[in-house]
């Protein structure tokens, strides 16, 4: 009977722990359910958030390019273009958030980039001449390509609304209209071969090295060689591997300064197109102006020539130092090449030559006697002033003369256009602090 | 005796039932609801190498108060960091010349914030290199950043830097969380020189491991270059 009582005893205790067990258990389950539920949720009002901006942006983008087919003045013309360029950004951000690798959804992402960028230039333009009927007609096709897009992205939405799945994923759903979207013949929109050397650009790969032409092709040897000329105190010189484009190189990998770095020579001519490595500097004991000094002595190592500093970083003791090709008083900024010291040893961890490979070339520039036609503001107060070369977002070059002023602590670098002495570009130093102005 | 050794194996097996649900609920209240996940720490710290604003306003407070004598330029050198162990054990904190948060409290101010866009920008960039790449060779660490960065330009891609990284499905570190891992300096590095123009990839889209991809449309593409344990391709 005793044994029995206990045993009793047993099965209930053993009965109470399990049920507690088994409700902690389901208790843990729905919370976690719950949460689960309403993070869904919440991803998906973002996504109808996307879907709903997204369309608000492509009716705005429409109505624009229509306003503008009608309009044949300058300064709101320029503003619709300004107008939809930006609404394509909205847009196409919009649709990245939804696009979940969809093929079909990116090449509309695409779509809407290219149409932008194309508006942002047609409205740049126009400040000076008229458009051509061509472009005219590109405006049309956009308008209609992106009508195209609203009617195919209403029409999930519709069924979103009809279906009564709007709490399901939208992304889901979205696929249905993907292969619409897909069915708008990109093709057809012709983009004019200019632009599109541009910053989306897609032709990158064809761009021309101006620097490299009629060089002489090295051998992987002579690389080596002059890996251990122009990085004095390297060991271990291996060949890691070459690229075909966009610039023939060798990839070089190496010791210097007991730290692993690697390089690009390039084929032809055998210039550093690119070394990078970093210090941890923990002692630093030169100036930016001796980091400068040692980065002098590097280029000229590196056999470029003509290179004057113009613009002096610090990041946490590395020194990042800009070099532009100078001659006759003139920078041109479109061929740059970057060097980074460490300010403790003075070594160099770095060099960027890309710009300076593209676009270096004997140039023939004309420039105009006097600067009487360019008027800076009186507010200013003008450090420098000089004549330099600056590149566009679509890699052409103009001719500028550069102002370095400052105005309420405020230090800017204004860019006239020699010729017509129009204000072309403005930029603020956002943060002087470690940065060099030179 | 037969019956208490029944009893025993009943008891034995529903002890057993009972532990294997508590752990299980324990399992998942860690793993879900408490989950403190490895939430990124946005302030940095300063160090004897450090640079910047935080720096001149750190050399600004302890010459103020006697700690330091030399020069307020933003530069962290020795002489930055004997003012601070100086400042630090006079304040009765651990000693070690590094400002972390408890210096800056003791110090009045704060590591994070008052930092621009483009250095946020720097950070998100890091934490991808650092989720993607970290262990790989400098240049590889460098050249993820690049891919970002090549995206932005790229029509096909989202415009901004935060677009392409969040961009659903782009990158297996957002997905699955390691990028909101604190970047380690290298990390830092690499981003700031990609933004800085650095591209070892000379242009390239996408890159991934040839040993754990699984996807057949990216292997169609062809290689432009092999950095690391990555393979890039335009």
């Amino acid at each position: 009977m005793e044994k029995i009582g206990s045993a009793k005893k047993i099965v209930i205790a053993i009965g109470v722990g399990l049920l507690s067990a088994i409700i902690a258990l389901s208790v843990a389950l729905g919370v976690i359910e719950h949460k689960r539920r309403s993070a869904n949720a919440q991803l998906n009002n973002l996504y109808e958030k996307s879907y709903s901006e997204t369309m608000t942006s492509l009716e705005t983008i429409s109505t624009k390019l229509s306003k503008v087919s009608v309009l044949e003045g300058t300064k709101l013309r320029q503003q619709l273009l300004n107008d939809v360029w930006r609404e394509c950004g909205i847009a196409s951000s919009n649709l990245a958030q939804m696009s979940e690798g969809s093929e079909n959804l990116n090449e509309a992402i695409r779509m809407l980039n290219q149409i932008g960028d194309y508006c942002q230039y047609l409205g740049r333009k126009i400040s000076t001449t008229q458009l051509t009927e061509t472009e005219s007609g590109h405006l049309d096709t956009f308008g209609e390509a992106v009508s195209q897009l609203n009617t195919a992205l209403a029409e999930v939405q519709n069924d979103l609304i009809r279906g009564g799945k709007v709490d399901s994923s939208v992304l889901t759903n979205l696929s249905s209209v993907t292969e619409k979207i897909g069915n708008i013949d990109y093709s057809s929109i012709d983009y004019p071969e200019l632009i599109y050397d541009g910053p989306f650009s897609d032709g990158l790969d064809d761009r021309e090295t101006k620097f490299l032409n009629g060089k002489d092709e090295i051998s992987v040897e002579r690389g080596i060689e002059l890996i251990a000329q122009y990085f004095e105190g390297s060991s271990d010189i291996v060949k890691q591997g070459e690229t075909k484009d966009p610039i023939p190189s060798y990839i070089y990998g190496f010791k210097y300064n007991d730290r692993e770095g690697s390089a690009y020579i390039s084929k032809a001519g055998g210039y550093v197109v690119q070394f990078d490595s970093y210090c941890e500097v923990t002692e630093p004991n030169l100036t930016d102006s001796q980091c400068v000094e040692k980065a002098k002595v590097y280029m000229e190592k590196l056999g470029y020539s003509n290179m004057e500093p113009v613009w002096v970083s610090n990041n946490n003791s590395t020194v990042y130092i800009n070099f532009a090709y100078t001659e006759n008083d003139i920078v041109y900024y479109p061929d740059l090449i970057k060097i980074k010291v460490c300010s403790d040893t003075g070594h160099m961890v770095g060099v960027e030559a890309i710009n300076y490979i593209y676009n270096h070339v004997e140039r023939d520039l004309e420039v105009p006697k006097s600067i009487d036609h360019i008027s800076i503001p009186a507010s200013l107060s003008v450090s420098s002033k000089r004549f330099c070369l600056i590149p566009t977002e679509w890699h052409t070059e103009i001719l500028c003369y550069e102002v370095v002023a400052k105005k309420n602590d405020n230090t800017y670098y204004i860019y006239y256009e020699a010729k017509s002495g129009e204000e072309e570009k403005v930029m603020l130093v956002i943060d002087e602090d470690g940065q060099l102005l030179i | 005796m037969q019956k208490t050794d029944k009893f025993k194996g009943v008891k034995i097996a529903i002890s057993l039932v009972m532990v294997l649900i508590t752990a299980t609920t324990a399992v998942l209240l860690y793993t879900d609801i408490l989950k403190s996940s490895e939430e990124a720490d946005a302030a940095t710290l300063l160090r004897q190498g450090s640079t910047g604003a935080k720096v001149r306003e750190m050399q600004t407070k302890l010459k103020r108060w006697g700690y330091y004598t030399g020069n307020v330029d933003g530069i962290f050198g020795s002489r930055t960091a004997q003012a601070v162990r100086y400042f630090q054990r006079v304040n009765k904190l651990s000693v070690d010349g590094i400002v972390g948060k408890q210096t800056a409290a003791a110090l009045g101010m704060s590591l994070s914030g008052g930092s621009s866009s483009s250095s946020g920008d720097v950070y998100l960039l890091a934490r991808l290199v650092y989720g993607e790449a970290r262990g790989e060779p400098y240049t590889g660490q460098v050249a993820i950043a690049a891919v970002a960065l090549n995206r932005v330009r790229n029509s096909s891609f989202p415009n901004t830097i935060s677009g392409v990284i969040y961009q659903p499905g782009a990158f297996t570190v957002v997905a699955d969380g390691q990028i909101n891992l604190t970047p380690n300096d290298t990390a830092m590095r690499a981003a700031k020189d990609a933004m800085n123009g650095w591209d070892p990839t000379y242009g390239c889209l996408f890159y991934y491991n040839p040993r754990t991809a699984t996807n057949a449309w990216i292997r169609q593409k062809p290689i432009k270059l092999t950095i690391g344990k990555h393979v890039f391709c335009a």
